[in-house]
């Protein structure tokens, strides 16, 4: 089938996004407070969102996650605030920030203290803001859009899995995009165990290699945390340890697995959830998505009901308005959650 | 001996507090929205928005995953002597029994409540839910402080973070000298951050009052040792590099300085209130093999463990400047560099560069320094509280309840 159209933004560095925002992206906890207010007092015509991360370590797995997030299509200009002690260097988020030219500013809020920092960046939103709002929209092939599907709070997953997700599969993969699964959506609590009992590299490997064979699908590859798919298709993004399994972060929420998700470039996260809550993420907008069978949900606060039987069109037809610009039930709470995690991955190359 | 301004009022109320069930005398009285999953926080966040952060904070678990550790110390924060009350907010995602929270809330003679984000229909139906709630539980915490505060009610921990060439000689010192000061005066105070003690272990050891509490130093500073050689991960920072800081071991000695002088009683385990006036370290790092989540230092983060050892106050000095402050345990900032004073003084409580000018004596600055504590446990807000400052994380670690020499895996950092 041929591409589908949707309308989005293009990058200077040839990315593509289905969002304009400004990323306020903090450097250590020391400084998410400040930057939480400077996005809490922007201007509300001003699409802003804040992520950081959580601790004062420069894990390489957390650096990628803020190189891929600095470049990520949606994000159309930067705000880097940090302290002034941590071991992540700003300025070089700043560099790369600019390689791929795009707008940012950096804010060591070490420098000014809470109430002038704030004000400082806001005014540096501003600016950021005047430099990328007239970026026109364009039509854009679905070939480089790339969407996530993540557990969104479903408790038995696997129906989802053996029910509706062939169905969504095939409707995605009919328009020709990148569809990004998580690794741990395909792992029992129990087999969560025996991962987190693992001590040695090999042992890892070979547990991956096990989980990998039973998953149903057939994929172009796996990704590793951050990398992100070269071709259309689908993908499977391993977010776990290679390493150090019996210490690492591999419990985590929905809220981790779409940001996994979107590390590896999705510009949309598809969440099938129980329909009793909404969670929503941080740079890519989440789609809460419910299976027909349930009939107790907060119907507002859920964007799509999946049938059996939904056709590519009708996914489509629920999608493209999102693609185009419509706000999501969680966008429209201002649901943009998430932390930065570090985590013990080989990672056989560097971003670029 | 530290020269002793205040030894009149051993015994003697200092100020009123609010006594809780268990005995403990909380300097604030404020309603703790606590969630216990990420998928919680925003809207914990959300209502707590709705209230002045000096009334009403929040404070929540960011991870998923948990365990008998976690819970415990989600029990600790509820149950702090600074907390008056606590609305719960959770999500079934999670693996926590929250109605085990509530539980404990409410038999420590807390008013508290718990608001199961599932069991409504949408988080904005939930938020309102929350709202109403949190109105409900304010009406039970309006008192008045009316217990008589001692002294010996006081314990106190203290940090360093954003060191530079000031610290050791003059914030840290002086936290020293007020510590000396207060254990004379039969008050509790905790140390930390024995990854940077490195190099300064027989010095520790020589001043622990009991052979057992020499052990508990001995197997921690092992292990936080241990920890740094295997990461090549020893804590001194680019900006304790930019501050003049050379050498961990140089940072070691203006770190451990703000322990004072007086004998060590021993080391305190996360969620352990020591069992007697004194001198205390403790102990935040895991050390399980099964441990399952990172160990994150950053000041913020560290800080926040201190509640669970029943700090009612937090100290952290810096050189280079801090703007943070403790949910639960307000925390008063001290800087011994005095362009750092100036440029942060909307955020930074106290100036100690007077000692390093020669300009007051180090007694004199003590005095002031604790004058301050006795105005900030009277209801004087520090200046993180005041601009709404509410840090840290509440972290995942493990901790065997017994100290002994440490032969765990690592925690991956």
């Amino acid at each position: 089938m041929d591409d589908l159209f949707f309308s989005g933004y293009e990058r200077a560095d040839g990315q593509i996004g289905i969002r304009n925002s400004i990323l306020i992206l903090y450097t250590v906890n020391c400084s998410a407070f400040v930057a939480q207010q400077i996005c809490r007092a922007a201007p509300k015509d001003i699409p802003v969102q804040v992520i950081g991360n959580g601790s004062c370590f420069d894990n390489q797995i957390i650096i990628y996650r803020m190189l891929r997030l600095i470049a990520h299509g949606n994000v159309g200009a930067v705000l880097i605030v940090g302290h002034g002690c941590e071991f992540i260097q700003g300025n070089l988020l700043l560099n790369y920030a600019e390689k791929h030219r795009k707008p940012a500013r950096i804010l060591m809020d070490q420098n000014y203290g809470t109430s002038r920092s704030i004000e400082i960046g806001l005014s540096l939103l501003q600016e950021l803001w005047t430099e990328i709002k007239f970026l026109p929209r364009k039509p854009l092939p679905s070939s480089r859009l790339i969407i996530g599907l993540t557990n969104g709070g479903l408790p038995t997953f696997s129906h989802i899995l053996s029910s509706c997700l062939p169905q969504l599969l095939s409707s995605a993969q009919a328009a020709c995009c990148s569809v990004l699964l998580n690794l741990q959506d395909f792992l029992t609590a129990q087999s969560m165990q025996t991962f987190q009992s693992l001590k040695s590299e090999e042992e890892i490997s070979h547990f991956k290699a096990a989980v990998l064979k039973n998953i149903p699908f057939a994929f172009q590859g796996v990704l590793k945390i951050s990398q992100i798919p070269d071709c259309c298709g689908l993908w499977l993004v391993d977010p776990l340890q290679d390493r150090h399994a019996e210490t690492g972060i591999a419990a985590t929420c929905p809220i981790d697995q779409a940001l996994d998700l979107i590390c590896s470039g999705a510009h949309l996260v598809m969440l099938p959830s129980n329909g009793h809550f909404v969670i929503g993420t941080a740079i890519a907008p989440a789609l809460i998505l419910i299976p027909e069978y349930i009939s107790e949900a907060c119907m507002e606060e859920i964007d799509f009901t999946i049938k059996e039987k939904t056709s590519m069109e009708t996914l489509w037809e629920t999608l493209r308005p999102v693609l185009n610009g419509a706000f999501t039930a969680s966008e429209n709470l201002g649901m943009y959650d998430g932390y930065l995690l570090g985590s013990a991955q080989t990672f056989p190359e560097k971003i670029s | 001996m530290t020269r002793n301004s205040f030894s009149h009022l051993k015994n003697q109320a200092i100020g009123t507090g609010y006594l809780r069930k268990d005995g403990r005398i909380g300097i604030r009285n404020r309603l703790l929205i606590l969630y216990t999953s990420p998928c919680a926080e925003f809207a914990a966040r959300k209502i707590s928005q709705a209230f002045s952060p000096n009334t009403v904070e929040v404070l929540g678990f960011t991870r998923n995953c948990t365990s008998s550790f976690t819970e415990m110390k989600l029990k600790k924060y509820l149950t702090h002597p600074n907390i008056g009350g606590a609305l719960i907010v959770s999500h079934s995602s999670e693996g926590l029994d929250s109605s085990n929270l509530l539980k404990e809330a409410l038999l420590s003679g807390r008013c508290a409540a718990l608001l199961s984000l599932d069991h409504n229909r949408g988080i904005a139906n939930s938020i309102n839910q929350g709202l109403l709630l949190v109105k409900d539980l304010l009406a039970s915490l309006s008192v008045n402080p009316s217990q008589p505060l001692r002294f010996s009610d006081l314990i106190i921990g203290a940090e360093c973070g954003g060191s530079d060439f000031t610290s050791g000689i003059s914030a840290n010192p002086l936290v020293g000298r007020l510590f000396d000061m207060l254990v004379d005066l039969g008050s509790t105070v905790l140390f930390e951050e024995m990854y940077e003690a490195v190099g300064l272990k027989d010095y520790l050891i020589s001043r622990c009052q009991t052979a057992e509490a020499a052990r508990e130093i001995s197997c921690t500073y092992d292990k936080f040792l241990k920890y740094s050689k295997e990461h090549n991960q020893f804590f001194i920072t680019p900006g304790n590099m930019k501050g003049g800081l050379t050498t961990i071991e140089e940072k070691s000695m203006g770190t451990v300085s703000k322990s004072g002088s007086r004998p060590i009683q021993g080391v305190v385990k996360i969620g352990q209130i020591p069992k007697k006036p004194g001198l205390w370290l403790m102990d935040s790092m895991s050390d399980t093999e099964e441990g399952c989540g990172p160990y994150i230092s950053e000041d913020a983060t560290s800080l926040l463990v201190y509640p669970c050892c029943g700090t009612i106050l937090n100290i952290l000095t810096s050189g280079r400047g801090h703007l943070i402050n403790t949910p639960v345990t307000p925390t008063l900032k001290i800087t011994g560099n005095r362009e750092t004073y100036s440029r942060l003084s909307n955020d930074i409580d106290f100036d100690a560069s007077p000692m390093l000018y020669g300009e007051k004596n180090p007694d004199e600055l003590a005095d002031a320094l604790l004058e301050l504590v006795l105005q900030t446990i009277n209801g004087q807000l520090s200046k993180g509280e005041a601009l709404g400052h509410r840090d840290g994380f509440i972290n995942h670690e493990k901790q065997f309840s017994q100290i002994a020499p440490y032969t765990g895996g690592i925690i991956y950092g």
